[in-house]
C-alpha cells in the first residue's frame, strides 16, 4: 500500500480506531495482521517470502541466544538475509558483471533471461532482521520469544517498505507496553502525516516534472548551469520524497503511541559530510556505521601499516561507502555515488574551512552534484553531465525553460530559511497556544486540501525501489 | 450515561474529530470550483467581453456536412473528441492536412459572422472537391506535430501537409498528456524511476481506482481536481509574470535542447512526407510589426534560415507570411499578469488577418501544383 493514497488514509484511520478500542495485549496481533495486509496490497505472492523470512529469523534467533555455537548461527542468519537480498536485488547485476568479464576473455556468457521483481521493502526488512540478530548475539537485547511481537517489529507497517530502519531495543518494548491514548500525541501524529502527504504530493511530485524534463534531454545540449540546477532540483525532490515518507511513518506510529527516531533533520544545513550524515537518512547511516564501518575499523585497526600507501582506516571507509551506494541500487551509478561520498569525506577531513558559511556553500554544492550520479539513467549520462561543468563554452548559455531556474532558486531559498521559520513557529505556539490552535487547524486543512488535489495513484516514493 | 463513560467511545469520538479535518478538505476540493465560478460570474459582467473566440466548434453546424474540419481542441472538451472518429477516409477526394496551434482557429475581437482561416480555406477547397483536415492544439510543438502526423498518416491518405513554424513552439518539448490521451498513448510516468506500484496485481491500485471512481460518481472528483490544478497553475504563472515583469513583448530565447529536439522532429515529418510522396507547404507565420518582436533577432533569423535549409533539403516549399497581416489587424487579449486587464497579443489576429492568410495559403497550393 502506498502512503499517498486514499486507501492508506482510510486504512490508517480504521486501524487506529480498532487499535485504541482493543485491549493492549491484543494490539500486537492487530499490528501483525494489518502489516501483512498492508504489504499484501502491493503483491500477495511476495507475502510468502516475507513470512518465510520472518519464520526463519525467528527460529534462528533462539539458536543465536541459546546455542553453544552462536557464531555459526549468527553467520547463518546474516548469510540468509543477505542471500535473499542478493537473489532479488543483485543477481541480475551480478550476471551482467560476470558476462562483461566473460566477454572480455572471450568466453561463453551466462544465459539468464529471467525477470526478477524486486520485493518492496526487502532492503529495509532484511537489514532490520540482521540488526536484531547481531544485537542479540552481542547481548544488547533480550531474546523475543513471542513470534507476533518479533514479526511486528520487523514488518510494522509504517516503516516496512522504506524505513526508518529500527533497532529492536528502541521498538519492541514500545510494541508490548501498555499505552494510554494521548490526544496531543495523536494530533501530533496526524500533523506529521499531513506534512508528509504535502511534501510528497505537492512539492516532490511537482519538482519531479522539472527534473524529469531535464534528465530526459540529451546531456550534451545542457549547459553547466543546467547541470547544477538539475542537481539542486533533484536533491530537493529526493529529500522531500524521502522526508515525506519518514514524516508519514513517524506520524502513523505516533498515532499508535509509538515513537520512532527522527530520520531527517534539515540535512542540507550541513557544513561537512559528517554533519550531513547525522541528518540524512539517520537510521541507515547509523546502521551502516554500527554494523559495517565500526566492525571493519576494529578488524583493520589491528594493522598499523598501510596497504599500498592507503591506510586501513580509509580502506574500511571506502568499502563501507561502496556498500552504501550498492545498497541503494544494483547499478554502477549507485556504487560510484557511494565512492563520491567517500572522497567527499576524505576531502573535508583534509581541508578545514575557516568560516562555516564558506564550508556550507561549498559542501551544499558538492553534495547536490552527487545526486547527478544517483538520478542519471547510466554512467555515460552522468559523465556527460559532469563534463559540461568543465567546458568553458558550457557556461555561456542556458538550455532549460526559465521556470526551471526560478523554481530551483525559490526552493533553495525557502529551504534555507525553513529552520528559522520552524523555530519562530515553535516559539509562537509556546507563547500563544489558543490563538495558534485555530491557525494550526486552518493550516492543516489547507495542506490536506492541496495533498488531495495532487494525489496521483501512479506515484510512488523514490525509496520504494531500494 | 454508562455508554458515555466508556473509554473506547471517547477515544473514537476524538479520532472522528480528526477524520472530520480530512472530510472538510475533501468537500472543499469538491465545492471550490463552484465557489470560484460563482465569484467569477459576478465579476465577469463588469469585464470586457472575451477578446478571443475559438471558432471551430461553433462552425461545425454551419459548414456543409461534407467538409470534415476535424479534431480541433476546445479548451474544456479535449477528452471528448476522438481523433479516429473525426478522420474518415474518403478515397475519391484529396486530403490536405493542416496541423498547427491556436492561431489557426482563434479570432481576435470577432464579430458574429467572422470565420477563421481554416474554415475559410475549408469552404474554398470543398468547392474543388478537396478535403481539409485540421489538427490544432494550443502551443503545439514540432515534436507533438510529428506524433500527430504519424498517427494521421496511418489512418488516412494525406496528399498535402500544411505546417506553420512558430519560433515559440520550438521552446516547448515532449508530448502533453492531453495529446497522449487523444491518441491512446500510454500516460507518461511522473518520474522515471521504476514504478513498483504499477504492477497489475497491485490491490492498492485496484482499490484506489474504485475509491476514485466512487468520488467521481458522487462528486465529479476528477473534473474538480483538474480545474483547481489548472487555476493554481494559472495563478502561479500570472504571479511569475508579475514578479519578473514578463510581458508578451519580453524576449523569448532559443532553448537549445528543445530546439534540437523539435527540429529533429521536423526532419522526421519532412522525411516521412518525402517517403510517402506527400507535398509539404510550410510557412513562417504572421507576426505583428508595430512593436519589437519578442525574440532575439539573431536567434530568430537563425531559426528562419534553419527552417529554410531543412525545407530546401527535401525540396519542399517554405513561405514567409510574417508581414502579411497589417498591424491594425492585431488585437489584445486577457492579461497574464496581475494588475492589468489586457495585454497585446502577438499570436492571434482579427478576421481580416484570417482572410489574408487563407488567401495566401490557397494561392500557394495552386502554385504548388496541387
Amino acid at each position: 500500500m502506498i502512503f499517498n493514497s486514499f486507501t492508506f488514509i482510510i486504512f490508517l484511520f480504521i486501524f487506529t480506531i480498532i487499535y485504541w478500542s482493543l485491549d493492549n495485549n491484543k494490539n500486537i496481533y492487530l499490528i501483525f495482521f494489518s502489516s501483512l495486509i498492508f504489504y499484501g496490497f502491493w503483491r500477495l505472492d511476495f507475502l510468502i517470502l516475507l513470512i518465510i523470512s520472518l519464520v526463519f529469523n525467528f527460529i534462528i534467533s533462539f539458536k543465536i541466544n541459546n546455542s553453544f555455537f552462536k557464531k555459526k548461527y549468527i553467520f547463518i542468519s546474516v548469510f540468509f538475509n543477505l542471500f535473499i537480498l542478493f537473489v532479488f536485488k543483485y543477481l541480475i547485476f551480478f550476471v551482467e558483471i560476470s558476462n562483461s568479464i566473460l566477454n572480455f576473455f572471450k568466453l561463453d556468457v551466462i544465459n539468464f533471461n529471467y525477470k526478477i521483481i524486486l520485493p518492496i521493502g526487502i532492503s529495509f526488512y532484511t537489514f532490520q532482521a540482521i540488526s536484531y540478530a547481531i544485537d542479540l548475539y552481542k547481548k544488547k537485547i533480550k531474546l523475543e520469544k513471542n513470534f507476533f511481537v518479533f514479526s511486528s517489529y520487523i514488518i510494522f507497517f509504517p516503516q516496512l517498505v522504506a524505513g526508518p530502519i529500527l533497532r529492536a531495543g528502541d521498538v519492541i518494548y514500545q510494541l508490548v507496553s501498555k499505552k494510554k491514548f494521548n490526544n496531543n500525541v495523536y494530533y501530533l501524529g496526524i500533523q506529521r502525516v499531513c506534512i508528509g502527504l504535502f511534501l510528497k504530493c505537492f512539492l516532490s511530485n511537482n519538482l519531479s516534472i522539472f527534473v524529469d524534463n531535464g534528465f530526459n534531454q540529451n546531456p550534451s545540449y545542457l549547459s553547466a548551469i543546467d547541470v547544477m540546477t538539475l542537481s539542486y532540483l533533484f536533491g530537493f525532490q529526493i529529500y522531500f520524497d524521502f522526508a515525506a515518507y519518514s514524516h508519514i511513518a513517524i506520524g502513523s506510529a505516533l498515532m499508535l503511541g509509538i515513537y520512532f527516531p527522527e530520520n531527517f533533520n534539515f540535512p542540507y544545513h550541513s557544513c561537512n559530510p559528517k554533519e550531513f550524515w547525522k541528518k540524512w537518512h539517520i537510521s541507515l547511516s547509523t546502521w551502516v556505521r554500527d554494523y559495517i564501518y565500526i566492525p571493519f575499523q576494529k578488524k583493520f585497526g589491528l594493522f598499523k601499516d598501510n596497504l599500498l600507501f592507503i591506510s586501513y582506516s580509509s580502506l574500511s571507509l571506502f568499502f563501507t561507502w561502496s556498500l552504501m551506494g550498492l545498497w541503494h541500487g544494483a547499478s554502477w551509478n549507485f556504487v560510484l555515488w557511494g565512492i563520491y561520498h567517500f572522497f567527499l569525506i576524505i576531502f573535508f577531513r583534509k581541508i578545514k574551512f575557516k568560516y562555516n558559511f564558506l564550508s556550507l556553500i561549498i559542501f551544499i554544492q558538492l553534495i547536490m552534484l552527487s545526486w547527478i550520479l544517483f538520478r542519471s539513467p547510466n554512467i555515460s549520462f552522468a559523465v556527460q553531465m559532469y563534463e559540461n561543468l568543465f567546458s568553458t563554452h558550457k557556461w555561456t548559455y542556458l538550455s532549460l525553460r526559465e521556470n526551471t531556474y526560478i523554481i530551483a532558486f525559490i526552493t533553495l531559498l525557502s529551504y534555507m530559511v525553513m529552520p528559522y521559520i520552524h523555530n519562530k513557529i515553535k516559539n509562537y505556539k509556546y507563547r500563544k497556544k489558543k490563538k495558534f490552535l485555530f491557525l494550526e487547524i486552518f493550516f492543516l486543512i489547507f495542506i490536506i486540501y492541496i495533498s488531495f488535489l495532487y494525489m496521483n495513484k501512479l506515484d510512488q516514493f523514490i525509496y520504494f525501489q531500494f | 450515561m454508562s455508554f458515555l463513560k466508556n473509554k473506547s467511545y471517547k477515544i473514537i469520538k476524538q479520532i472522528t474529530a480528526y477524520v472530520c479535518l480530512f472530510i472538510i478538505a475533501f468537500f472543499l476540493v469538491v465545492f471550490s470550483p463552484s465557489f470560484i465560478k460563482f465569484f467569477e460570474n459576478e465579476k465577469q459582467s463588469k469585464l470586457l467581453t472575451p477578446a478571443l473566440r475559438n471558432d471551430m466548434f461553433q462552425d461545425l453546424s454551419y459548414i456543409d456536412k461534407n467538409i470534415k474540419v476535424v479534431c480541433n481542441q476546445k479548451d474544456n472538451e479535449r477528452d471528448k473528441i476522438s481523433i479516429k472518429s473525426c478522420l474518415k477516409f474518403q478515397s475519391e477526394k484529396k486530403n490536405i492536412l493542416w496541423i498547427g496551434n491556436s492561431q489557426l482557429y482563434t479570432i481576435n475581437q470577432p464579430n458574429k459572422d467572422d470565420r477563421s482561416q481554416v474554415i475559410i480555406s475549408a469552404k474554398n477547397l470543398h468547392k474543388k472537391n478537396i478535403n481539409l483536415k485540421v489538427l490544432a492544439y494550443p502551443n503545439i510543438n514540432l515534436y507533438e506535430m510529428n506524433v500527430l502526423y504519424k498517427f494521421v498518416n496511418s489512418n488516412i491518405k494525406v496528399d498535402t501537409l500544411i505546417i506553420p513554424l512558430f519560433f515559440d513552439d520550438t521552446r516547448e518539448r515532449g508530448v502533453r498528456s492531453d495529446i497522449r490521451k487523444l491518441l491512446g498513448l500510454e500516460e507518461k510516468k511522473i518520474n522515471n524511476f521504476k514504478n513498483i506500484n504499477n504492477e497489475k496485481k497491485n490491490l492498492n491500485n485496484q482499490l484506489e481506482e474504485k475509491i476514485l471512481n466512487s468520488f467521481q460518481k458522487c462528486c465529479n472528483w476528477r473534473q474538480a481536481t483538474e480545474s483547481l490544478k489548472v487555476r493554481i497553475s494559472v495563478f502561479f504563472y500570472n504571479l511569475r509574470n508579475f514578479v519578473f515583469n514578463i510581458k508578451p513583448s519580453s524576449v523569448r530565447r532559443l532553448i537549445l535542447s528543445s530546439y534540437k529536439e523539435n527540429t529533429h522532429a521536423l526532419e522526421k515529418i519532412l522525411l516521412l512526407s518525402k517517403r510517402n510522396k506527400i507535398k509539404v507547404l510550410g510557412y513562417i507565420p504572421p507576426i505583428r510589426n508595430d512593436v519589437p518582436i519578442p525574440y532575439n533577432s539573431k536567434e530568430y533569423n537563425y531559426f528562419k534560415n534553419d527552417m529554410q535549409q531543412k525545407f530546401k533539403k527535401y525540396s519542399f516549399k517554405l513561405i514567409n507570411l510574417e508581414k502579411i497581416v497589417p498591424n491594425n489587424e492585431w488585437g489584445s487579449k486577457e492579461s497574464t499578469s496581475f494588475g492589468k486587464k489586457e495585454e497585446i497579443d502577438f499570436m492571434h489576429f482579427k478576421f481580416k488577418g484570417h482572410q489574408l492568410v487563407s488567401k495566401k495559403i490557397l494561392e500557394e497550393l495552386k502554385i504548388y501544383d496541387f
